[in-house]
């Protein structure tokens, strides 16, 4: 295939891209306000962000670890580098979408064009068909809504993976070692969702039965797997290390839930048109008069493709047609076809637990019809313009609703469902932040109400909604909720804060918890309320009427924010014995520099962070990650949890000196990142190696 | 003995036995939840198995039945849709797993 031809049909699929979103570009405002949709809006906050993303701590619900989430980090940076340019929430929200159609679509048509490549060659048409299938699927419209950026560009990454693995399995492959870096990085990529990596993994396994050379495959797979583990060696070691601390804190988020699996899942005749998920979005794009039209349609193409593929007698297409039935066993959970046994499973395998929400299997059906529908249509003859014209009719006829240019939020908001909005922050917002962002002492904020995933009010600036605050999730400071956290640490004290906000009549004082939690700010919000909250009755003006009460210095008010200032809130790290001075230098989320002076001959030191047995105090001498890892921290015998959530040491120590408080993951992250980069550069050296040889040998050849 | 169970006759008794023993197990209080359908669709998987049907006749009947439910949603019969679509699920997945077994089969003759 031409260079020619491919930029045709990346530009086909552009231009579809930008017609799907249309309604979206033409309006100035950023993606989201609905279910896990957290693009920021601000430019203080997406410039913030890539400075907190390579840590295994983070300050976030009085702090937790966090390196399961590592590998989205080259994600994260990736999308949020567009704000150095001054492009804020709007562009980066849109650009995620629109990138992830197109790596979607593009790289699905360069995979069938190499699977079906290997069989017979007539036409690019069954490889447009199939990618214009996978990008504008039913799936992928449905995570749009859904808001998971991590989710559904782990999806548009899963076809250039197996593109590039496919040519590292081919015969005679004079640039092995490039295909097995580049199959090993998309690999990683794919890391940024959790079940991405492990349905990718197992389809990696089955396919070993489609194989003509298995020694050759599982010789690939083994490479593949050892150059990954060295590649995320960085994150990998932190994870091993802090393993328990880390599923004690996530874990208390992760048990399954059985209405869920029961309930929120496509029914069987969904999940045959690939148009299911946790909600019936897709069919709720489509009249409901038509719907029964549409879906007889739809079964009259499935059935032509199943019957293609196993009239074909191809074992690859076969093999195909079977991971896309057996995917829809678990993508309809506790349904049909198998709901019961389903749910066994659920009860019984551990790794199951990774895939609370059922609605992520649908990733195999997708994938799977994507690739059936390349090898049901490799045989049609497309030369002739009228079966061109049927196929096209048909993947209009099945995806139109993919084309209502604004992910059909108009007709789920009118239909009471949930929807995607553009929203803009307003300029008392901005203001606000621009406050807490200059003031670079340590110190925590609190939003009121405490909701990380609140519903939204109508304003001028958003609709009505609900869903994740990205002002919450990425926080320019250290914040409190009561909804979407997973640590426990001090989880009872902000349950009560909220209560006694809440509660009109509860004459109790915030001051001591607020002050306690080292809350400097406080940004009370008039334009959201709590959503999966026990306060269902909140008014921000008896709010504002205890802050006022209580005595916070009230600095700003701008349209639907108002700010507090707490001037008595206790400090990072601080000890409660007179005539002890604690000042103290944060170096990062996982390093303070601690300045002793004056103390007491025995003096306990604070430190108002989640309590975890990983933070260290060490000498001031002891300063670099290899020495701290190798030796003995000191005071670890006295280290416990004080206040309710926060680290307390006990320190029998005369003079001033300068002490080091580490958290030890962090260390093995530097660690294995010398280990992931020393791989990385090592590949790149064999790589360069076996290129310059290869082409002194085309050069000598040329010669000869 | 492999010729004794080459003998059609063989064939159809071993077939009506095990079909006995499932029914009864089917009806006894030790089903662990083994539906009527999964009972009819387990018949069909043994006599595929048993007289070699080719796994095209299997597919064929699953895309018939697979319409068939589409029609009868357009007709808004729901339940029956979604029961004719278990079959129609229960005869591609018959038919897809002896399809590709044969040809690997083929495959491995070549």
């Amino acid at each position: 295939m031409t260079h020619f031809k491919k930029k045709i049909i990346f530009g086909i699929y552009l231009f579809l891209s930008l017609v799907s979103i249309r309604y979206f570009i033409l309006n100035p405002g950023t993606l989201g306000h609905n279910w896990d949709w957290f693009v920021p809006s601000s430019l203080i906050y997406l410039q913030n962000l890539p400075s907190t993303l390579f840590y295994t701590w983070r300050n976030f619900s009085l702090g937790e670890p966090i390196s399961l989430w590592l590998p989205s980090a080259p994600f994260f940076l990736f999308f949020t580098g567009f704000s150095f340019l001054g492009f804020g929430g709007g562009f980066i929200s849109k650009l995620l979408v629109i990138s992830s159609i197109l790596l979607s679509s593009f790289g699905m048509f360069l995979l069938i064009n190499k699977l079906v490549n290997k069989q017979e060659k007539k036409s690019d048409f069954p490889a447009f068909l199939a990618g214009l299938f996978y990008g504008f699927s039913p799936f992928l419209l449905c995570e749009f809504i859904g808001g998971a950026a991590t989710q559904f560009f782990a999806y548009s990454l899963i076809p250039w993976f197996f593109y590039f693995f496919s040519i590292l399995n081919e015969k005679n492959n004079n640039h092995y070692r490039f295909y097995l870096l580049a199959s090993a990085v998309f690999f990683s990529f794919l890391t940024i969702s959790l079940q991405v990596i492990i349905l990718c993994s197992f389809l990696l396994f089955a396919s070993l039965v489609i194989q003509e050379d298995k020694t050759k495959y599982l010789k690939n797979l083994f490479f593949l797997f050892i150059l990954y583990c060295l590649l995320n060696f960085y994150w990998i070691l932190p994870t091993i290390v802090e393993f328990q601390n880390i599923f004690q804190t996530v874990g208390a988020g992760s048990a399954f839930s059985d209405f869920t699996i029961r309930n929120l899942v496509p029914s069987l005749d969904q999940a045959w048109a690939n148009i299911g998920y946790t909600r019936p979005f897709y069919p709720a794009l489509i009249s409901n008069n038509l719907y029964p039209f549409w879906l007889f349609i739809v079964y009259l193409g499935l059935s032509f493709i199943f019957w293609k593929v196993i009239a074909g007698k191809r074992k690859e297409a076969v093999f195909w047609l079977f991971i896309f039935l057996f995917s829809l066993i678990f993508s309809t959970g506790g349904k049909d076809p198998l709901g019961n046994q389903v749910l066994w499973l659920y009860e019984h395998l551990f790794l199951m637990s990774f895939f609370r929400s059922p609605q992520h299997f649908i990733l195999l059906s997708v994938f799977s019809m994507a690739i059936l529908i390349g090898h049901a249509t490799v045989g049609v003859d497309f030369k002739n313009y009228i079966k061109r014209i049927l196929f096209i009719a048909f993947f209009v006829i099945w995806l139109y609703p993919f084309f209502s240019g604004d992910f059909g939020s108009s007709i789920l908001h009118s239909k009471k469902m949930e929807y995607i909005d553009s929203y803009k922050l307003s300029p008392g917002y901005e203001k606000a932040f621009e406050i807490i962002h200059q003031d670079e002492g340590d110190h925590k904020m609190l939003f009121l109400p405490l909701s990380g995933s609140p519903k939204f009010l109508k304003t001028e600036y958003q609709n009505e909604n609900q869903g994740g605050d990205p002002l919450i999730e990425y926080s320019i400071k250290d914040t409190v909720v009561t909804d979407i956290s997973y640590a426990s640490q001090g989880k009872d004290l902000v349950l009560e804060l909220e209560r006694i906000f809440c509660d009109k009549k509860n004459q109790e004082k915030t001051s001591d918890i607020v002050s306690g939690f080292n809350v400097k700010y406080l940004l009370l919000r008039k334009d959201v309320i709590p959503h999966f909250s026990e306060c269902q009755t909140w008014n921000w003006q008896d709010a504002y009427l205890k802050l006022k009460v209580e005595g916070y210095a009230e600095i700003f008010s701008q349209d639907y924010v108002i700010l507090f200032e707490n001037n008595k809130y206790l400090p990072h790290l601080y000890s409660p014995q007179k005539n002890t001075t604690i000042s103290f230098t944060k170096i990062n989320p996982t390093r303070y520099e601690v300045q002793v002076d004056n103390p007491a001959d025995s003096f306990d030191l604070i430190f108002l962070e989640s309590y975890n047995s990983s933070w260290k105090i060490f000498p001031e001498k002891i300063n670099d990650f290899a020495g701290q890892l190798f030796s003995k921290p000191l005071y670890a015998n006295s280290h416990r949890k004080i206040n309710g959530f926060a680290n307390g040491w006990k320190i029998n120590k005369n003079g001033s000196y300068r002490l080091l408080l580490v958290y030890i993951p962090q260390n093995y992250l530097y660690l294995g990142s010398v280990v992931s980069a020393l791989a990385l550069l090592f590949m790149f050296l064999l790589i360069i190696n076996k290129e310059l040889k290869f082409a002194k040998e085309k050069h000598d050849e040329y010669n000869l | 003995m492999l010729k004794l169970f080459k003998s059609l006759k063989v064939k159809i008794a071993l077939f009506f036995f095990l079909a006995i023993f499932l029914f009864l197990w089917r009806y006894s209080e030790f089903n662990p939840g083994f539906s009527g359908k999964g009972l009819i669709l387990t018949y069909w998987l043994l006599a595929s198995l048993l007289f070699a049907i080719d796994g095209k006749i299997s597919v064929l009947i699953g895309i018939l039945l697979f319409l068939s439910s589409s029609v009868m949603l357009l007709l808004k019969h729901e339940g029956l849709a979604l029961r004719v679509s278990l079959y129609s699920y229960g005869f591609l997945f018959i038919g897809a797993i002896i399809q590709f077994i044969s040809l690997l089969k083929e495959k491995e003759k070549k």
